[in-house]
This record gives structure tokens, sequence and C-alpha cells, in this order.
């Protein structure tokens, strides 16, 4: 299990700064089609009795329904859980030091990088569309000195603030250039 | 063409020993990477919970079904052919 306290560096007092994950909004359909997935048995179920009302009397019927629907809600409930943890292990850390990324790609596949501040060069908020607009989530890019790849935060909360906060950080970590008059 | 309803179940066993390993790897994964915070453990245990209640449940309506019923899996037109029809209760047959 990862434990916060080890992953920042406390010799050097690095404070975090943001601790992010996507937002709670992109996992909204995939809990609206559970919904639909756990109703869907009792919708077959009344359909049936409306069709056919003697049809559960027999209780052959009725417990080969029962094997169905539970096998099916368990598999539902294991498929749901696995995408929260999808969406529960992605993390995003920003220090006042560097900027970690911790993502989960399905069941076996992790990736962790870390990138120092002093090397961000450039940093991209992006909002698109009328959803994300709305409840203000985006991506923000990372673009590293002398690293072809790029760092990004997948559907956080407030991109722009964020953006702003880890330029302003580079800023400070970067070693002042000396001026030629 | 009918066979004993107690068939489904073992279908049903197989395919819940496949979600047993299922879990158990998610689990492992969950423990293994997940931030060592209250809502690792919590989202752990209500899912441990809900699955607990639902095979508990499960197993106590299956306690009480006549598992050597027999079950027609094919249409009576199509059953013709095997000789055989609709439900029985081998129990039943015997007791008569």
């Amino acid at each position: 299990m990862i434990n916060l306290s080890r992953i920042l560096n406390t010799a050097d007092n690095e404070r975090t700064i943001f601790f992010l994950r996507r937002h709670w909004f992109t996992v909204l359909p995939l809990l609206v089609g559970f919904v639909f997935a756990i109703l869907l048995p009792f919708a077959v179920y009344f359909a049936v009795q409306y069709r056919t009302p003697d049809f559960f009397s027999d209780s052959t019927n009725f417990t080969l329904f029962v094997l169905g629907t539970s096998i099916f809600f368990l598999y539902a409930w294991l498929f749901l859980f696995q995408n929260f943890i999808d969406w529960y292990l992605d993390i995003w850390i920003v220090t006042d030091h560097r900027v970690i990324n911790i993502e989960q790609n399905g069941l076996f596949g992790r990736t962790m990088s870390e990138l120092m501040l002093y090397n961000v060069q450039d940093v991209t908020s992006q909002i698109d569309g009328f959803v994300h607009t709305i409840f203000d989530y985006g991506h923000i890019e990372i673009q590293s000195a002398g690293e072809k790849e790029r760092f990004i935060f997948d559907n956080i909360p407030h991109p722009n603030h964020v953006a702003k906060r880890i330029l302003e950080l580079a800023a400070a970590q970067r070693p002042s250039v000396p001026t030629n008059v | 063409m009918a066979i004993p309803l107690g068939y489904f179940l073992i279908a049903w066993a197989v395919l819940l020993g496949l979600y047993g390993i299922l879990v158990f790897v998610t689990l492992v994964q969950t423990l293994k990477h997940g931030i060592n915070a209250p809502l690792t453990y919590g989202s752990t245990f209500i899912f441990l919970t809900v699955i607990v209640a639902v095979i508990g449940g499960c197993g106590i309506y299956f306690m009480q079904v006549d598992w050597t019923t027999e079950v027609n899996i094919l249409p009576a037109s199509v059953s013709s052919f095997f000789g055989n029809s609709t439900h029985i209760n081998v129990k039943e047959l015997q007791l008569n």
C-alpha cells in the first residue's frame, strides 16, 4: 500500500500543494450505467409477470431467475468496483518541488513518474465542451525541458488554477538567471 | 430434453469460483497500490460486504430449493424428439 508520507521527501521540507484525481463527474456515467444494470433484472421480472403472471409461481423458474440474477449482479458489482479502482488509483500530486504522476491502466498496468518543477517549461490547461465548462474540469499538459514525453493530467478539477499554480511553483524552483547589463 | 436443476447450481458455482479469483486479484491490486487512507479500506469493506450479503442471501434461498427437479431446456416441439417434456419432480415421482 502506498504511504504518502514515504513519497514526499521530508528532508527537503517538501509540501503537498495539490492532490488530484479525475473529476467526480467522469465517474457519473459509470454509476448511472450500473444503476440501469441493477434495475434490468427487476424490469425483466416485472415484464415477465405482466406477460405471463403464472411464470414465477413455478418455483423452478424462480430459482433459475435467482441463479441468473445473482451472478449477473455480482459481476456487475465487480465491474463497478474495478472501474472505481481505475479512477481511485489515478493520482497526480503536485508538491513545491515536483510533480508526481501515478496512473493505473486496467487491473495490472501501472505507471509512476515524476518531474522536477525546475524542468517545467510550459503548462497548458484545456477545458473543452459544455459539461467541462459547467463543472470546471479539464486537461493539463506539462512540457518539460529536455524531455520528449509530456505530463498529462486528465479531467482534473479547476485546471486553470492548477496550471497557474504549477507555473508559479516552477518559477520559484528555477535558479535565478543573471541578467547582463 | 430435461436436466436436473442442480446442473444450473453447478454452473452457478463454477461462475462463482471464477468470480472469486477475479475478486481476489482485484483486492490484491487495490490493497497493494491503494493509498493508505480510510477511503481505501471503506470501499473495500463495502465491496466485500455486498458480495457476502448477495452470496449469503442466495445460499439461504438455495437451501430450500429441491435441486432434483428436472428442467426442460428445449421447446416442447423439439423435446418431443427426446421423449421428455415439462418439469418433472423426481422426488414426487418416487413418492407416487
